[in-house]
């Protein structure tokens, strides 16, 4: 009894698990597979489709040329350049310790060697 | 020099596909060449000790590789939040990222078969610090080679003077820290050697 009721539960655990995944697969699919609300001739309400990002070369841009951003560009520069901060940081501070550390082991194995030698 | 870059990559002008996010490009560029240096100085001071087994070498490639996987690090976190605005994903299994991402795999390899394969693993280690010199070349043509939407090689020395200086002083600066963080590391190397010879002696 004890043995068929595990083994339901594990049938029972295993069926929602398999519906959950085939839940998450099929949803974002069946999001697309809905009709437009707008007819395909008009543009997109919410975006405008921005330009590739260049490949072959950097140009900067011109007075005026750029357009209000989509995403906020400036949390993601900060982001990075915070993190390439304080990861630098961070990895000297490591460094300095991890230093400091075997030195003063060194220091004291080395005081036992020589008061070990006559 | 590090407190100078900021002021001279806000100087710089935006890009004009992706304006504002483009300058994440100054520290992401000097980060991936810093690594690609890293992972070319640790295959080289392995294939020494191969060939050689001078301690001096091993101690080189050690510390290289620990270069290489923190350098390599930087890129993994400054591509993804560039990206996301630029090309709308934070991650694409492109060439160039998928093979970088190979060779920063490939020296973590190698630091943990130092820290976990014991006696004799530095050996092995230094094949695997080779191994992974010879994808450098491969990481940095896979741009060319297979296109796709990351940027290609052209586009740094195409650069305009006032997109250039910023990216080459930041360049200087990473490689000047990667030489100091280079003999800091070493140092350390050294250090640990000798406590291993100190233990060794006392129990002797």
């Amino acid at each position: 009894m004890l043995l068929m009721t595990r083994t339901v539960r594990r049938v029972v655990l295993a069926a929602l698990v398999v519906s959950a995944l085939f839940v998450a697969d099929v949803a974002p699919a069946a999001q697309g597979a809905q009709p437009p609300t707008a007819p395909a001739s008009e543009p997109p309400i919410t975006q405008a489709p921005l330009p590739p990002a260049a490949q072959d070369g950097f140009v900067p841009v011109r007075p005026g040329e750029l357009e209000q951003e989509q995403l906020p560009a400036a949390p993601l520069v900060f982001v990075a350049y915070s993190v390439v901060w304080l990861a630098l940081v961070g990895y000297v501070f490591v460094l300095w310790r991890r230093i400091t550390i075997v030195e003063r082991e060194l220091k004291d194995v080395s005081a036992k060697l020589s008061a070990r030698r006559p | 020099m590090f407190g100078m870059a900021p002021f001279l990559i806000d100087s710089a002008p935006y890009e004009s596909t992706m304006g504002l996010v483009y300058k994440i490009f100054y520290f992401h560029f000097p980060s991936a060449m810093t690594m690609l240096v890293s992972a070319l100085t640790c295959g080289v001071a392995s294939a020494i000790f191969l060939f050689s087994r001078r301690p001096g070498a091993d101690r080189v490639a050690v510390a290289a590789a620990e270069l290489s996987v923190v350098f390599g690090l930087l890129v993994f976190v400054t591509g993804p939040l560039w990206a996301r605005k630029a090309w709308g994903t934070w991650w694409i299994w492109d060439p160039r990222i998928t093979s970088t991402f190979i060779m920063w795999m490939v020296f973590n390899a190698y630091l943990l078969l130092r820290r976990f394969g014991g006696a004799g693993s530095e050996v092995l280690a230094a094949a695997v610090g080779f191994f992974g010199m010879a994808l450098v070349p491969f990481v940095y043509w896979s741009v060319n080679l297979w296109r796709t939407i990351h940027p290609l090689t052209s586009v740094v020395p195409t650069l305009p003077v006032n997109m250039g200086i910023p990216l080459y002083f930041c360049w200087t600066a990473f490689t000047i820290l990667f030489v100091a963080l280079m003999l800091i590391r070493v140092r350390l190397e050294h250090a640990r050697t000798r406590l291993e010879e100190a233990y060794l002696a006392v129990d002797d």
